[in-house]
């Protein structure tokens, strides 16, 4: 994320073929796709807390991170591309607008965030304990939650922004 | 800030002048979509890109932009 620049994203703009993901439908889907490959990693920690350890959580864990890792791949290359660069690209490198738009989607995301902190702490705090007030989880699950949590954070302000785009200026002869 | 508008003429000025998006984004070192979201009233410039729009295309301010709607070309309301 940090190479990105203004010369790369040409490339990768040349390269997408996007007419169909600049549309409001196209957008919506893409932003859901993103969100299940956010999801995959929570069904993730769910089934470590649930299985682990066992050979069925670690294959499960596995199988789901290959599939974030596509689905986000594609999610976020799109996303990048249209929002021209105010996700991906570094704050020099953006001009007012897009500089105003990604501030406004951080602050955004900032919330999402706090809410998806706060439930997990409520979550953590109803596990029971069996009586012991003493909390065992499998560590796989201790690690996974944490790590759906981080993905979470650094994740949402793309969701946020491609549920902010608009649709483009129609291009012109000679752009 | 919301429904504050600030109605301009940059799709005018750029068409009278031939130029198009893409030369007038790379003139004031911004997007090109930055451009079009200008024009179509989506996005209202810092003071410095609009006077840098202004200048670039060598007149005052007050001619590229204002809080009012411009008068269409023809309506025989006079144009300050």
């Amino acid at each position: 994320m940090a190479g990105l620049d203004e010369r790369r994203l040409e490339e990768i703009r040349r390269r997408a073929r996007l007419s169909w993901h600049a549309t409001p439908r196209g957008r919506e889907i893409t932003v859901i796709l993103g969100g299940v490959a956010l999801a995959t990693q929570w069904v993730s920690a769910i089934v470590c807390y649930l299985l682990a350890p066992s050979d069925t959580a670690m294959w499960t864990t596995f199988a789901l991170w290959g599939v974030a890792v596509v689905i986000y791949g594609w999610v976020y290359t799109v996303l990048v591309v249209l929002s021209g660069g105010v996700i991906g690209l570094r704050e020099e490198e953006l001009d007012e607008r897009q500089l105003a738009e990604r501030r406004n989607v951080y602050a955004l995301s900032r919330r999402g965030s706090a809410w998806m902190l706060g439930g997990a702490t409520l979550v953590v705090g109803l596990l029971p304990d069996g009586g012991d007030s003493v909390l065992r989880v499998p560590a796989a699950a201790a690690f996974m939650f944490m790590f759906a949590a981080f993905v979470t954070h650094l994740f949402l302000p793309h969701l946020v922004a491609g549920r902010r785009l608009r649709d483009l200026p129609p291009e012109e002869d000679g752009d | 800030m919301s429904g504050e508008e600030v109605h301009n003429r940059i799709t005018m000025l750029r068409a009278e002048r031939g130029i198009s998006r893409k030369d007038l984004a790379a003139a004031l070192g911004v997007h090109y979509q930055t451009i079009g979201y200008l024009e179509r009233g989506e996005y209202s410039p810092s003071l410095f890109l609009a006077l840098r729009i202004a200048e670039y295309f060598g007149v005052p301010m007050e001619i590229v932009f204002s809080l009012k709607p411009f008068p269409r070309l023809g309506s025989g309301e006079v144009v300050s």
